[in-house]
C-alpha cells in the first residue's frame, strides 16, 4: 500500500466532509432565476436560440432555406452567367484598386530609403517587446493569481 | 403537461407554474453548495446555481412529478461547474500551467494525523466545520475538484480521471494532497488562522 492509498486518511476526512451540511443559498438567487426566466419568456421566439424555436417554425425555416438555395441554383444555370459578366468588375471596385496601388508604390518607396539593419533592429525590438510583455503577464498571473 | 394555471410572480412579473418557486426552495442549498466546492468562488457559483435552475425550468415538466429531480440537479450542477472550470483552465493553461509537471510518480510522504477525534470533540462543531469548509475552498483547484468529487458525489478515481482528463496516478496523487491538507488543517484547529496549502 502506498501513501497515496492509506485508508485511515481516506476515512479520516471522508467523515470530517461528510458531516458538513450543505451551505446556504444567497438570498438573490431565487431573485436572479425568476429575472432570467422573466427575460428569457419576454425574448420572442425568432431572437431566441434556433433550437428554441418551434418544431414547426424550425422546419418552415429549413425548406423554405432548402428552396431558396435550389432555386438560386436554378436561376444561376438558367439565366446563362457569362465569365464576362461574372469578371466585370463595377467602377468603385477600379478606384479600389488605384488606391491600393498608390499605397504599395509608397510603401515599396519608403522601404527601399531605409537601411536594412533599421528593419532588422525594428522586428528585434518587437518580438523582444512582445515576449518581455507576454513574460511579465505569465509571472504576474503566476504569483498573483493562481492559488499554490 | 402541465395542466396548473400559471400564477403572476410579484417581484419579476413572471408567469411560472406556483410550484417551480417550491421546487427551487427545496433544492437550491443543494445545487449551490456542489457548485460552490467545486469552483471554491462564492459569485461563480451562484451563476451556476442560476443556470441550473433555468435549465431546470426549461425540462419542468418532467422534473416535478420526477423522484430523481434532486439527482438531475445535482448531476447538472456538477457537470456545469467542471465545464465552467475547465473553460477557465484551457483559457489560462498556458500562463499556469506549462512549467508545472504532472506529479506522475512523485513519493508522497506519509501523513501524521495521530488521533485527532478527542481534540475535534471539544471544539465547536459550527466553527470546526466552517473552517473545514473554507480550507476546503482554500485548496488549489486541481487538488479541490478531485476530493470534492470522490467525497462528495462518489465517484471512483477512474471516473474522475477520465472526467477531468487526467491520469489516474494524478488523481490518487492530487485527492491524497488534499485529504493531507485538510487533516492538517483539522489537527492544527479554528484557533490557528494561518494555513500552509
Amino acid at each position: 500500500m502506498t501513501p497515496h492509498e492509506d485508508p485511515r486518511l481516506e476515512q479520516y476526512v471522508h467523515r470530517a466532509l461528510r458531516e458538513l451540511p450543505d451551505r446556504r443559498a444567497p438570498r438573490s438567487l431565487e431573485g436572479r432565476v425568476m429575472a432570467a426566466l422573466a427575460a428569457r419568456q419576454a425574448t420572442p421566439w425568432w431572437r431566441s436560440s434556433f433550437d428554441r424555436w418551434p418544431v414547426a417554425a424550425r422546419g418552415a425555416f429549413l425548406l423554405l432555406a432548402g428552396g431558396l438555395v435550389v432555386a438560386l441554383m436554378q436561376l444561376g444555370s438558367s439565366a446563362g452567367l457569362s465569365a464576362d459578366r461574372v469578371t466585370e468588375s463595377p467602377a468603385w471596385l477600379d478606384g479600389l484598386r488605384v488606391v491600393w496601388s498608390s499605397l504599395c508604390s509608397a510603401a515599396s518607396t519608403v522601404e527601399r530609403n531605409i537601411p536594412r539593419a533599421w528593419w532588422y533592429g525594428a522586428v528585434s525590438a518587437v518580438l523582444v517587446a512582445y515576449v518581455g510583455l507576454f513574460g511579465l503577464g505569465a509571472t504576474a498571473y503566476r504569483t498573483f493569481v493562481v492559488k499554490r | 403537461m402541465n395542466d396548473d394555471p400559471p400564477v403572476q410572480n410579484s417581484t419579476t412579473g413572471l408567469t411560472a407554474s406556483e410550484d417551480f418557486p417550491s421546487f427551487m426552495c427545496r433544492y437550491q442549498d443543494m445545487v449551490y453548495t456542489t457548485a460552490a466546492r467545486l469552483l471554491g468562488n462564492d459569485a461563480q457559483a451562484e451563476d451556476i446555481a442560476q443556470e441550473v435552475f433555468v435549465k431546470a425550468y426549461e425540462r419542468w415538466d418532467d422534473l416535478r412529478e420526477s423522484p430523481a429531480a434532486g439527482g438531475w440537479l445535482k448531476t447538472v450542477a456538477t457537470n456545469m461547474s467542471i465545464n465552467h472550470l475547465q473553460r477557465y483552465r484551457n483559457r489560462w493553461r498556458f500562463f499556469s500551467e506549462f512549467a508545472r509537471p504532472d506529479d506522475e510518480g512523485e513519493e508522497a510522504p506519509p501523513v501524521d494525523f495521530a488521533a485527532p477525534e478527542p481534540e475535534l470533540s471539544e471544539l465547536d462543531r459550527a466553527e470546526r466545520r466552517e473552517w473545514l469548509e473554507r480550507g476546503l475552498a482554500q485548496l488549489p483547484e486541481r487538488q479541490r475538484v478531485p476530493l470534492v468529487l470522490y467525497h462528495f458525489e462518489e465517484l471512483s478515481y477512474e471516473e474522475i480521471a477520465a472526467r477531468l482528463g487526467v491520469s489516474l496516478a494524478k488523481v490518487k496523487i492530487d485527492i491524497w494532497r488534499g485529504r493531507a491538507a485538510l487533516a492538517g488543517l483539522l489537527a492544527r484547529g479554528p484557533g490557528c488562522e494561518q494555513n500552509t496549502f
